[in-house]
């Protein structure tokens, strides 16, 4: 709205559209908020229509403003208006001027328009904007001068009031007179202050209202020695005041008695009846002095005077005698109640006396009970300890039952091992001697073990000595051997024996003795044939040998030469005897070429030996083992 | 017997019986004989033939030559006693 307000107010700031604004704003103003609307009149007086706005010189104007009402939207498409005539000479500053107090004063129009309208600009304006403030309130203040146009005049008064604040304290004095209404009126209403005079008028009447007959008369007294006095010389009071005074005073005159008959009533001034009466009697009195003809009336009054106090002596009479009554009964009630209160004393003393006699019954039963109890406590208490301690002796026992038992257990465990140790040594003498015993016997199972041994033994060396004996032809006695080998199980003579073997010879097997004495005769031969060779023969000698050999002489067997044809002789003889070791002997002492021709029937020769010599150790061993066992 | 000549002759291939050394020699040197007097023979024929106009006394030469060599040989083989033995048989 804001916007819609000032862009076109800056847009250009002719008289035109200077016009327009107003209706758009009037316009919006009574659809959205009628009060704002009523506002905006008082706003907005000045630039009313048709009328040329002061500050501009828009009235020369080329465009009528009625025009530009009526097509406001062509106007706005409108390229702006031709400059306006402002008096060039004074130029573009007073124009600027104009300008500024225009466009201020819109600005200023319109924000007091939204404050007034929205409570957050409000706050914004009136904090932000110089004069914001005093210019919102001023609107403000008219406002509500229009709501409530009476409102200036209460206004008014109420500060007043709150002004003159100590004036008031004077007046309650004369508050009690009650039927000076009018003159109340008349002095004390200060145009000024009249609520509070009002109701200090009103606070009076409601004191006076509820005073106290005695108060009243109090007043009543006053009011009428006032009089009294003022009859007499006082002129200070008011003229007012003063025509009041005499002109009540005046009508009593005559009636001066009514002050004795009042003096009466003094005696029984509590007498609400009496004094009602008095006043009556009063009021007519002063109506009947206000008459003209008030003496025709004096003698019926005086009369009515003297019926007045008979009647007044006769209540004082009746009010004495009630109250001698009322002090008769008082006096008796006095009495009862002494009476009644000695009674009720004593009850109270006798009530006590039994209930202190109950509450020491009870505080004794309650001793004895708690007595009681506490005794059964300390029974239980006791009988729990004894109960403790027997139970704690029983354990004991028990403990001590245990440790006698174990005890016992001990010693019969003691005493049966004694006794199973004395046993016990004998049986281990027993179980020495059956050790012994058993020994023996495992010495005598080696002893048939090694015989076993040894027979296994003889047997494995007789299959041996068959397979080396017995054989037609050399055959190997290996397995024979292994046999012999194992049975002899680590003894070191028959390790030794067969380690003296010729490995060939059990290899190949060796020769029979028949074999041998064959071979013998074939190197017999041979050797004949060498037999005369020289040392080192060459093919001559060889040959001649050869030749020679066959025409040689047999020798006998028993020729002691030492030459090759008697040793062969006699070899011959000791290999027919049997003796192959002599045989052997006998070779062995050959020379030459017998020698080296002899060589392998040596060799064959010593091998059977040597196997034989074995057999025969391995052979005496066993039979020195089975010696040796028993 | 058939069986007992096995071994010995698979020993006599290893090694030569000892009693046999001597025949083996003879053997040997014989066999020498013939052939290096055989040889020298022919050659004595050829160089008679072909130089000597076919006279004899080449071929007697050549005979005498390789006889010779014969006899030597095995006169060295029988000297050195068991020796030749390595020596003719192993080669």
């Amino acid at each position: 709205m804001l916007r819609s307000s000032i862009a076109p107010g800056r847009q250009l700031l002719s008289n035109p559209v200077r016009q327009r604004i107003p209706s758009q704003w009037l316009s919006r103003a009574g659809a959205s908020n009628r009060l704002a609307g009523q506002r905006f009149f008082a706003d907005i007086k000045p630039p009313t229509t048709g009328g040329p706005t002061p500050a501009s010189p828009s009235s020369e104007s080329s465009i009528p403003p009625e025009t530009i009402l009526k097509a406001a939207e062509h106007e706005s498409k409108l390229p702006p208006s031709p400059p306006t005539p402002a008096p060039r000479k004074s130029g573009r500053f007073r124009r600027f001027l104009i300008y500024l107090i225009l466009t201020s004063g819109f600005a200023y129009g319109g924000s007091i328009f939204l404050a007034l309208k929205s409570d957050n600009f409000h706050d914004f304006f009136t904090e932000y904007i110089p004069y914001g403030e005093e210019c919102v309130l001023y609107f403000e203040e008219r406002d509500f001068y229009r709501r409530f146009p009476n409102a200036s005049t209460q206004q008014h008064r109420l500060p007043a009031a709150t002004r003159d604040d100590g004036k008031p304290v004077t007046i309650p004095s004369k508050s009690g007179l009650s039927w000076k209404l009018a003159e109340e009126d008349k002095a004390h209403v200060d145009p000024k202050k009249p609520a509070h005079m009002n109701a200090s008028a009103q606070e009076g009447q409601t004191k006076s209202a509820t005073a106290k007959p005695e108060d009243r008369n109090a007043t009543v007294m006053k009011a009428k020695e006032d009089t009294a006095s003022k009859h007499s010389s006082k002129t200070t009071k008011s003229e007012s005041e003063a025509k009041n005074a005499v002109s009540l005073d005046e009508p009593r005159q005559p009636a001066v008695s009514a002050s004795t008959i009042e003096l009466l009533q003094l005696h029984d001034a509590d007498d609400a009846i009496v004094q009602d009466l008095v006043k009556t009697f009063n009021d007519i009195v002063t109506v009947i002095s206000a008459d003209e003809n008030s003496g025709k009336y004096s003698a019926p009054v005086a009369k009515a005077k003297g019926e007045l106090e008979k009647i007044a002596e006769k209540i004082a009479a009746i009010r004495g005698d009630a109250r001698n009554t009322a002090q008769e009964e008082l006096n008796k009630l006095h009495a009862t109640f002494d009476d009644s209160a000695r009674e009720l004393m004593r009850q109270f003393e006798e009530v006590r006396s039994t209930d202190l006699a109950s509450f020491r019954e009870e505080f004794e039963a309650e001793r004895e009970k708690l007595a009681l109890a506490y005794q059964q406590k300390v029974h239980s208490e006791l009988r729990h300890a004894q109960e403790l301690a027997e139970q704690r002796l029983q354990n004991e026992l028990v403990e001590q039952a245990i440790e006698l038992n174990r005890k016992y257990v001990h010693q019969v465990q003691s005493l049966v091992e004694r006794e199973r140790e004395g046993r016990l040594s004998k049986l281990t003498e027993l179980t020495a001697d059956i050790n012994e015993l058993e020994k023996l016997t495992a010495g005598w199972s080696d002893v048939i073990d090694t015989n076993l041994k040894t027979q296994q033994l003889q047997v494995a060396l007789d299959a041996v000595r068959t397979v080396v004996e017995r054989a037609g032809i050399p055959r190997p006695f290996v397995r024979e051997l292994v046999a012999v080998k194992e049975l002899a199980a680590g003894d070191a003579v028959v390790e030794a024996a067969i380690a003296s073997i010729n490995p060939t010879a059990y290899q190949r097997g060796i020769p029979s003795t028949t074999q041998i004495f064959e071979r013998f005769r074939r190197v017999a031969s041979e050797v004949r044939k060498a037999s005369l060779l020289p040392e080192d023969a060459g093919v001559a000698s060889h040959a001649a040998s050869l030749v020679l050999s066959k025409v040689m002489f047999k020798k006998d067997a028993l020729s002691e030469g030492d030459d090759v044809e008697s040793v062969l002789v006699r070899t011959e003889n000791l290999l027919q005897q049997g003796d192959i070791d002599a045989a052997a002997r006998e070779m062995n002492s050959l020379q030459g070429w017998a020698k080296i021709l002899s060589k392998d029937w040596l060799g064959d020769v010593r091998k059977v030996l040597e196997v034989r010599q074995a057999l025969e150790v391995i052979e005496a061993e066993a039979r020195l083992q089975c010696l040796r066992v028993e | 017997m058939a069986e007992s000549t096995q071994p010995g002759a698979i020993a006599r291939a290893t090694k030569p019986v000892s009693e046999a050394l001597l025949n083996e020699k003879w053997d040997r040197a014989i066999s020498s004989v013939i052939i290096k007097s055989s040889l020298g023979l022919s050659f004595g024929v050829v160089f008679s033939v072909l130089l000597f106009k076919r006279r004899a006394w080449p071929a007697w030469v050549g005979l005498g030559f390789g006889a010779g060599r014969a006899w030597e040989e095995a006169d060295a083989s029988f000297r050195r006693g068991d020796s030749p033995i390595r020596d003719a048989l192993r080669r």
